[in-house]
């Protein structure tokens, strides 16, 4: 924990006591009269409320408001985060009102120093700060009251928000002291408590019943008075322009208010959206015969394998003599493997409300990248920081598509040319064909065992995109930040994330990365680039084991001499899953071990391959996150990835001459109900430092599944997805 | 030759009628020949299945989505056919409509059926259900209609329609029942 | 002008017939809950009730609704009392939840047809799309709601 991270400074305070327009704070909006008790509430809720810190807010009327400073895509991060708040400051969770945090350097990642969302690390940078900073306020409260009712501090007691003096009978509440312990000085070193009440316990959601009756508020459902709807249309092929349009006969389309050329494409704007969509859908829109040729047929763009074979890599890691010992063992192998292009198909589609007028911004987004969306806005706009707002909305899934700020800034700019609020939605073709894709990668990945058994080398060199073009904090003055630019390369770690830090002892290893640039855009997607580098690490020592006639799991076991806490995951993953016990025939085990976001998982996975139908019995899996800071939080998020995991071995996007295909789901299929298998999540809680659990739960699926198919029919998976192999999952009945 | 080119399309077309008319099996069971594009045609074919599933589209996909058959062939319960199928065609989803949108029921199922073997299950009581004077009626319901007009798929594609037109094909089947409704030999 | 009743109410709209239910619910109605997810009947994000029956309102134009008794989540229950409402809070059924308002109206009208349905009979009812992946919940709430064990 940096000293960093416990200052909340006076001067941040008293930021937020003074100037109004920093106390308009951002908000989820609710149609008027459906808000769920402890609802996330736009500012109005907490007029006059008293910012006792960057966190907490207190009404007179004693309404504790707190501050959430990570944006909710189902991950249940706010929860956690406000109940770590809430039990510092005494409270119970349903009494508090939840505000989500306007773009401000107090709520930036300590890690990065940028305000975000992502990379399954809002526990890991925020928790333990959550739990300063509740402290804080508590002992900044105490000491008011203290103050106020003339009597020591620890004579008091406190319950409910209420200060009480025994020996008096006197108490004083949060609301009555709120404005003056805002003045007291924000402790440097604040003490939280020693047994917090929800750690390690499943907390209710505050953000599930109004997902269950209809009343959350996506970015979707925003509304805003005198609001006009705009549906876009950019250029399918990517590069391509558009050069013929004709704006009189759209505008002549019923409801239709304006059209706007955007920088490859037309936004329409009309009344409702369905007037907008339906006046673009029947529109003649001629484009520009250049642009990108990208092509996959199938398998990966030629470019990927020209490059493997002819191209420089660049070595990220180098230990002992990997050449030297791969040639020298007894038992050698070479392996290729490739990974498709993926779309994050969110359920909920781009979109972006924005008002610009009178020298004033205000923006309601579900965004993960709020200073990504501040940034874009002030670029885009030209207007100062301070004039820009910034409403987070509940996200319809994130996956990492919403760190990006594309469809911002084409709000903004159709904002700006019809001079009125506008709600600009993506359709789902729209959607799946202006993606920043999960890139593509290719890796030749080769090791040897020597002739006691153990792993000796291992040698990876991948062809991969960079991750992060679109997301690398960057600074001010660069140009257009919803462009791409390449991260310094010590950031740009992202192809090869996993590889560098194998849990197993491997002497000798060896990590080449060659960059391919394209010229269709592609960026992070869950699991990062732990998933696909999971899926080739964990298939191919799979495949060294089975050349070594050596169990899966006891040869990996064997691997981990020096990490006793990956083989006690291991240990309870073969004593959960009945490792050894015997399977019918034609149904076969297989297993993969993942250290990935701060923690460690592993996953075994049974089915049977019939007919080239893969049936999944089972699937168990156990995470070591340090600690489970909410096991029905963490156990939602490990399942829902599993099935993120499957999905992902399922769907794939390919490339035509420059235009992404599909364009719905009926040529993107991800996992359904029908197909899902009987799952089952363990945790250990080894007091290890906190790692996350957003990403973790997909990371080793594939290769355990792969494995898995392997055992059940010989088939080794070395490409995704699996119908290129023939094959496709069942329905579970 | 002359004579020939001189007559008119429809003159044409109803002295051939006239020839097929001929009382003969063997003509009898060429008419139904004629009729069998139409109905191994993917907008027939694809509610005609012999599983607990439709077919949809024109390579004749599984339908999508673990769509079932259901009970009373009308989907499954909770997904009913008309859950997504209204009664016309929808081209902003791009899904097809005729009322009462639905499978026929597995004794009328023709995939898999040589040309004897549909012929014969058409006229089979127990199968086809329909006399063979109803069988006309019933190749005029919206439903069967609805293969003529098939609609746009959600990409805005045009499905395609069997290859002969619905009047065509409609007469043909009425030239094959009054000709006594022969089945070709297996 | 098209009159149907809506979660109890009579309605009177006027719009293009052709415009599907899923947008003059959520515009001329204002009312948000049901969701668009992909605009040709795949996803069930649009899912509402039609006299009943589940309908995916991105397929469904505003002329078949005339006369109609169409229900859609905000008019399950006025305070989340449908079994399938509380049995979604108690097992914590949703993520993102925007695919779960279309997933609680399929389910809904699943159970209003078939009270005890069994695993095979939910999967071939419940076709809609979770890109979180909460399938593992909404079967055990299924059950929950049905009070009918998982098999």
């Amino acid at each position: 924990m940096s000293p960093q991270e416990l200052q909340v400074s006076r001067r941040d305070v008293l930021r937020y006591v003074a100037g109004g327009g920093v106390l308009l704070l951002s908000s989820t909006w609710y149609p008027p009269g459906r808000a769920a008790p402890n609802a996330a509430t736009d500012g109005t809720a907490s007029a006059g409320a008293v910012p006792v810190t960057a966190w907490v807010r207190i009404a007179p009327n004693g309404t504790v408001t707190l501050i959430a400073s990570q944006s909710e895509m189902g991950q249940g991060i706010t929860t956690t985060l406000a109940a770590a708040l809430a039990d510092e400051l005494c409270l119970p969770l349903e009494s508090v009102r939840l505000e989500f945090a306007p773009f401000d350097p107090a709520y930036r990642d300590p890690v990065y120093n940028w305000m975000f969302t992502g990379n399954s690390q809002g526990t890991t940078s925020f928790y333990e700060v959550m739990r300063k900073m509740g402290a804080a306020a508590r002992e900044m409260l105490l000491s008011a009251a203290a103050a106020r009712l003339r009597v020591d501090a620890p004579s008091l007691t406190l319950e409910q928000g209420v200060f009480r003096h025994p020996p008096s009978g006197r108490s004083v509440s949060f609301g009555e002291i709120a404005a003056e312990a805002a003045k007291v000085p924000v402790p440097s070193n604040p003490q939280p408590k020693a047994d917090p009440r929800f750690a390690g316990r499943a907390v209710p959601r505050w953000d599930i019943p109004a997902k269950v009756d209809g009343s959350a508020g996506f970015g979707i459902d925003v509304q805003v008075p005198g609001m006009l709807l705009a549906a876009v249309r950019c250029a399918p092929r990517f590069g391509a322009t558009l050069v013929h349009h004709d704006a009189a006969a759209i505008r002549a389309r019923p409801g239709v208010v304006a059209v706007v050329e955007l920088p490859n494409g037309l936004a329409v704007v009309a009344q409702t959206y369905w007037q907008a969509r339906h006046a673009l859908d029947t529109a003649q829109l001629t484009w520009s015969d250049g642009g990108s040729t990208l092509t996959t047929s199938g398998g990966l763009p030629a470019l990927y394998h020209q490059k493997l074979a002819s191209g420089a890599f660049e070595t990220l890691k180098s230990a002992g003599e990997p050449a030297h010992a791969l040639a020298a063992a007894p038992l050698q192998r070479t392996a290729v493997f490739e990974l498709p292009f993926q779309a994050h198909a969110t359920m909920e589609p781009m979109n972006c409300t924005a008002h610009v007028a009178a020298g004033r911004c205000e923006i309601w987004v579900p965004t993960q990248g709020m200073e990504m969306s501040h940034n874009v806005a002030m670029q885009v706009t030209g207007l100062p920081r301070e004039r820009i707002t910034i409403h987070r909305t509940l996200i319809g899934g994130g996956f990492g598509r919403r760190l990006l700020a594309d469809f911002l800034k084409q709000t903004l700019l159709v904002a700006m040319a019809v001079k009125a609020p506008v709600k600009l939605i993506w359709s789902r073709e729209e959607d799946f064909t202006h993606d920043a894709y999960r890139p593509a990668m290719l890796h030749e990945i080769s090791g040897s065992v020597d002739r006691s058994g153990a792993l000796l080398a291992l040698t990876h060199r991948v062809v991969s995109p960079s991750h992060m073009l679109y997301i690398f904090v960057r600074r001010p003055e660069q140009k257009d930040w919803t462009e791409p630019m390449l991260p310094p390369a010590q950031y740009d770690l992202m192809s090869v994330e996993g590889l560098l830090d194998l849990p197993y002892d491997i002497p000798h290893q060896l990590v080449q990365r060659q960059r391919v640039d394209l010229d269709v855009p592609v960026s992070v997607w869950r699991t990062t680039g732990h998933g696909p580098n999971n899926f080739v690490v964990e298939s191919f020592i799979d495949e060294l084991a089975s050349a070594s006639a050596r169990d899966p799991l006891a040869f990996r076991r064997s691997l981990l001499g020096k990490h006793e806490r990956a083989r006690k995951l291991l240990d309870v993953l073969a004593e959960k899953s009945q490792w050894g016990k015997p399977l019918a025939a034609g149904t076969g085990r297989g297993m993969a071990l993942a250290a990935a976001f701060g923690g460690l998982i592993a996953c075994a996975v049974e089915l049977s391959v019939a007919d080239s139908k893969v049936k999944i019995q089972r699937i168990v899996a156990v995470a070591d996150c340090g600690r489970t800071l909410d096991p029905g939080i963490a156990s939602s998020n490990i399942l829902g990835g599993i099935v993120w995991g499957l999905s992902g071995m399922k769907t794939a996007v390919e490339f035509v001459n420059g235009r992404a295909m599909p364009t719905n789901f009926d040529g993107f299929d991800p996992l359904h109900l029908w197909e899902s298998p009987p799952c089952e999540v363990y945790f250990i809680e080894s007091g290890a430092p906190l790692g996350g659990t957003g990403e973790l739960g997909p990371v080793p699926v594939h290769a355990a599944v792969g494995n898995a198919i392997f055992a059940a029919s010989g088939k080794r998976i070395r490409n995704l997805p699996l119908s290129r192999s023939g094959l496709s999952f069942a329905s579970r009945t | 030759m002359r004579l020939m080119a001189s007559l008119s399309v429809a003159a044409v077309a109803t002295l051939l009628d006239v020839v097929a008319n001929a009382t003969s099996p063997g003509t009898s069971a060429a008419l139904f020949h004629q009729m069998m594009p139409v109905l191994q045609h993917p907008r027939c074919m694809n509610c005609h299945p012999g599983t607990g599933f439709p077919r949809q589209g024109e390579d004749r996909h599984r339908h999508t989505m673990n769509v079932m058959r259901g009970p009373a062939d009308r989907g499954a319960v909770g997904l009913s056919c008309s859950t997504c199928h209204r009664s016309t065609n929808q081209s902003a989803s791009g899904v097809p409509g005729a009322p009462d949108w639905h499978l026929a029921p597995l004794r009328m199922a023709w995939e898999g059926l040589t040309e004897s073997e549909l012929c014969r299950a058409l006229l089979d009581p127990q199968r086809g259900g329909l006399q063979p004077n109803q069988l006309v009626a019933h190749l005029d319901t919206k439903l069967v209609r609805w293969a003529w007009t098939p609609g746009i798929d959600l990409h805005g594609q045009p499905r395609s329609t069997p290859p002969l037109t619905h009047r065509r094909f409609v007469e043909l089947a009425r030239q094959w029942v009054a000709t006594g409704a022969a089945c070709p030999q297996p | 002008m098209t009159h149907f009743t809506l979660n109890g109410r009579e309605i009177a709209v006027t719009a293009a017939p052709d415009t599907p239910l899923l947008w003059i619910i959520r515009e001329q109605l204002r009312l948000t809950g049901t969701k668009y997810g992909c605009g040709v009947a795949m996803c069930g994000a649009c899912t509402v009730h039609v006299d009943g029956n589940a309908v995916r309102s991105c397929s469904f134009p505003l002329s078949a609704a005339e006369g109609r008794r169409i229900t859609t989540i905000e008019g399950l229950s006025p305070d989340r009392s449908h079994p399938v409402q509380r049995a979604w809070i108690a097992e914590q059924v949703p993520q993102c939840g925007y695919c779960q308002s279309g997933m609680i109206m399929a389910v809904a009208a699943l159970l209003a047809a078939n009270p005890t349905p069994t695993d095979s009979e939910i999967d071939a009812a419940i076709t809609n799309i979770c890109r979180c992946g909460t399938y593992h919940r909404i079967r055990k709430a299924i059950h929950a709601a049905a009070g009918t064990e998982h098999e």
